[in-house]
């Protein structure tokens, strides 16, 4: 450790020279780590004093059936946004991919542009398209002779539709990077291949697959945390009223405790068993993942 | 060659620090107006010893001609007018700087949230002291009671504006109905809910249309009581009667089908504009709103005394904060920018509604809007904007008040028995509070 402070000190130019992105990084990023773990052992209204309330916060959220209904839809949305949105993801990669689809260019933008659009936007218009009374999917329900669909009264529909935005919006963006991973696999492999007289489907399962692994982990891995962070949808979609059923999340009852309630403290606790939360799924993730590579 | 340019990246690196330093002594994000308005007058602050005053508000609190009057009738104050994001974000960022104990602004805009500063008075001038008596007489008195503590001897904020609450009505739809149709009327026969609902069942017969949701129903009753979900003591009351029976007039108004369905704004906007909503109780700022939300429907509304009594949702304050190094300008500057006249032209740029009574039979004040038959909306906002009474504040409101709004939007919904819907909610809220 002191060999370290010695390089340091010997290199100090150097060091001031780089200094604005570590003393940025300290104030804006460590301070505020540092200090949310202190909060989250304290009650703070965010103007009076703070109250040392030691593991209450926890206590009282591993009590609280608002959270676990806000992890249980968590979850929920986060299985129905991702599972079919990765799927369709890998099938349109592998198909962009097929050496007969030509304008190979333009397909790539296409399905990336949803990913550069404003989100707020984005639910803005998904809201009038779900809308109970004049929604544009419920005009051209009636259009066909079927009945009107109350998408935002019941959680199911909820869900539906802000796993309907993940998917719109995430799709093209996954499908683009696994595009780029199948373009990494070797040539020789798929000749191979074919020489042996393999089905497209065989070729799928048996290279391509295996060959993408390290690819599908990182999209898994990256719609994990997104999963568990997903707040702007159901947050604009409900506007100003209480979040509609079936679409409050963790990140936005935290939101809520913290910013509408001045439950500091409490939001502080949320956000680290939130991290806490991730951190294990990413785990999880990452093992399953590897484990046939040893 | 090389090597200098790379020995300039750090210099340059290290002088946008020193920069960024350098910007937390002044407003980092004055508007661009107003920056380039103060700038001058930087350079000479220190020759003519001008004083600094920083204001913080948000979009439609104060109009910026009144700020440009301030600056132009105050020459030695150099008066810095920042805008903040409105909401919550507003309000966490003048908690923060208030507990941070830093330097702040001097003068701060509050909404009506301002009661809930009151235990933090410390952290407030007592406007009291610097002569706030002798202008109380020209403002509402039970507005400028919002802001003082319950024995008078502490006032934290100047009173803006109010948001008297009146009912928006279809006058072509109450006369097809056959019901009071003028202002007068139905102040003199709709004094009720209870009125009020009768009248609407007529009116959905006529004409097929409703008034807005049962959370909107619920919520206004709600803000026309003179007790909240607390008492001035911070005891929970809001599992009682006044709130009970506001629930289940709530309830039976949904039951017998006078209200519309419990649905995103977008969708409320789309029936008014389609003859859906025959009226609905609003606040004085829901004229702009209205407007913007059904422009198909323009001549054919107008506004009334509101039945079940009235009510005040809004209306702002200026205050100014114990750090200040000029409490004595920032008073005057707030007391300038909250004077009749000042407010009058704040009536007319957004439609903040003044709390000076004095004023409201001035011809100045008349407000004749075309969208709603040329109705003069002064005259019925002046007599829904005096004597209102207004509830005990609590920082806890809002909890107590989205549980109980979730909770009965449940009822239309999810069709929630409402009866589990209210022990749910109080369920919740005695959670809430028990920590």
């Amino acid at each position: 450790m002191g060999g370290l402070f010695k390089e340091i000190y010997k290199h100090r130019t150097l060091y001031l020279f780089i200094s604005p992105f570590y003393i940025l990084f300290l104030i804006f990023s460590v301070f505020p780590i540092l200090f949310s773990i202190y909060l989250a052992m304290h009650k703070w209204d965010g103007i009076g004093d703070m109250k040392f309330v030691g593991m209450n916060n926890f206590n009282y959220m591993f009590h609280d059936p608002a959270f676990w209904n806000a992890l249980y839809n968590n979850v929920a949305l986060w299985i129905l946004g991702n599972a079919p949105q990765l799927l369709c993801a890998l099938v349109v990669a592998y198909v962009i991919n097929l050496a007969v689809v030509r304008f190979k260019g333009f397909y790539r933008i296409a399905y990336f542009l949803p990913n550069v659009t404003a989100m707020v936007a984005v639910v803005i218009i998904f809201q009038s398209l779900f809308g109970n009374e004049y929604g544009l999917i419920n005009f051209l329900l009636e259009k066909l002779g079927l009945d009107k669909i109350a998408w935002l009264n019941s959680s199911f529909g909820v869900r539906v539709v802000i796993a309907a935005m993940i998917c719109w919006r995430y799709m093209g963006y996954n499908a683009v990077i696994y595009l780029s991973g199948l373009q990494r696999i070797p040539k020789d492999l798929y000749e191979a291949a074919e020489l042996d007289g393999a089905t497209l489907f065989q070729t799928f399962m048996k290279i391509t697959l295996p060959m993408l692994r390290p690819i599908i982990l990182f999209s898994v891995m990256m719609s994990t945390i997104g999963g568990f962070q997903i707040f702007t949808e159901p947050q604009v979609l409900a506007g100003n009223q209480p979040p509609y059923p079936g679409s409050d999340t963790v990140v936005l009852y935290m939101y809520r405790e913290g910013f509408n309630y001045q439950n500091y403290g409490y939001a502080a606790a949320v956000s680290w068993v939130l991290f806490i939360i991730i951190g294990l799924l990413s785990v999880v993730n990452w093992k399953f993942f590897n484990k046939s590579d040893d | 060659m090389k090597k200098k340019v790379w020995s300039g990246i750090p210099l340059v690196l290290g002088m946008m620090l020193v920069v960024t330093a350098c910007g937390d002594a002044t407003p980092a994000n004055t508007s661009a107006k107003d920056s380039a308005a103060s700038s001058p007058n930087k350079n000479e602050s220190a020759s003519s010893q001008k004083v600094s005053v920083n204001m913080w508000y948000w979009n439609g609190a104060i109009s910026d001609s009144t700020i440009d009057a301030a600056r132009k009738k105050f020459p030695n104050i150099d008066l810095q007018a920042q805008k903040l994001p409105s909401g919550s974000d507003y309000l966490t960022k003048l908690k923060t700087t208030v507990s941070g104990g830093g330097t702040g602004p001097d003068i701060v805009a509050m909404d009506s949230w301002v009661t809930t500063m009151l235990p933090y008075k410390d952290k407030f001038v007592n406007l009291y002291d610097q002569g706030a008596k002798d202008i109380q007489s020209q403002y509402l008195d039970w507005k400028w009671r919002m802001a003082a503590t319950a024995d008078n001897k502490y006032l934290i904020g100047l009173p803006i504006d109010v948001a008297p609450v009146v009912m928006y009505y279809r006058q072509d739809m109450f006369e097809k109905a056959g019901v009071p149709s003028t202002p007068e009327a139905i102040k003199s026969q709709v004094k009720t809910w209870d009125d009020y609902f009768n009248l609407s069942k007529k009116v959905k017969d006529a004409t097929g249309s409703q008034i807005l949701s049962i959370v909107d129903v619920f919520r206004n009753m709600i803000g026309q009581n003179s007790e909240g979900y607390f008492t001035t003591e911070g005891k929970y009351i809001g599992d009682q009667a006044h709130i009970k029976d506001a629930w289940d007039r709530a309830v039976k108004a949904y039951q017998s089908g006078l209200t519309y369905a419990n649905t995103s704004d977008t969708e409320k906007n789309a029936a008014m504009n389609n003859n859906k909503i025959s009226s609905f109780i609003g606040a004085s700022w829901a004229v702009g709103d209205l407007m913007g939300a059904a422009p198909d429907t323009k001549g054919k509304w107008r506004i009334a005394y509101p039945a079940g009594g009235i009510g005040n949702q809004g209306g702002s304050f200026f205050g100014v904060l114990k750090s200040s190094k000029n409490p004595k300008e920032a008073y005057e500057v707030i007391k300038f920018l909250v004077n009749p006249d000042n407010l009058v032209a704040g009536y007319k740029e957004f439609g903040n509604y003044p709390s000076t009574p004095e004023i409201y039979s001035k011809p100045d004040m008349v407000n004749k809007n075309e969208f709603f038959g040329d109705q003069d909306l002064s005259s019925v906002f002046a007599e829904a904007a005096k004597d209102v009474k207004i509830a005990p504040a609590d920082p806890r409101d809002d909890v107590v008040a989205s549980t109980l709004t979730e909770e009965i939007g449940l009822v239309d919904t999810q069709k929630k028995d409402p009866e589990k819907a209210w022990k749910d909610a109080q369920d919740k809220i005695k959670r809430q509070l028990s920590r």
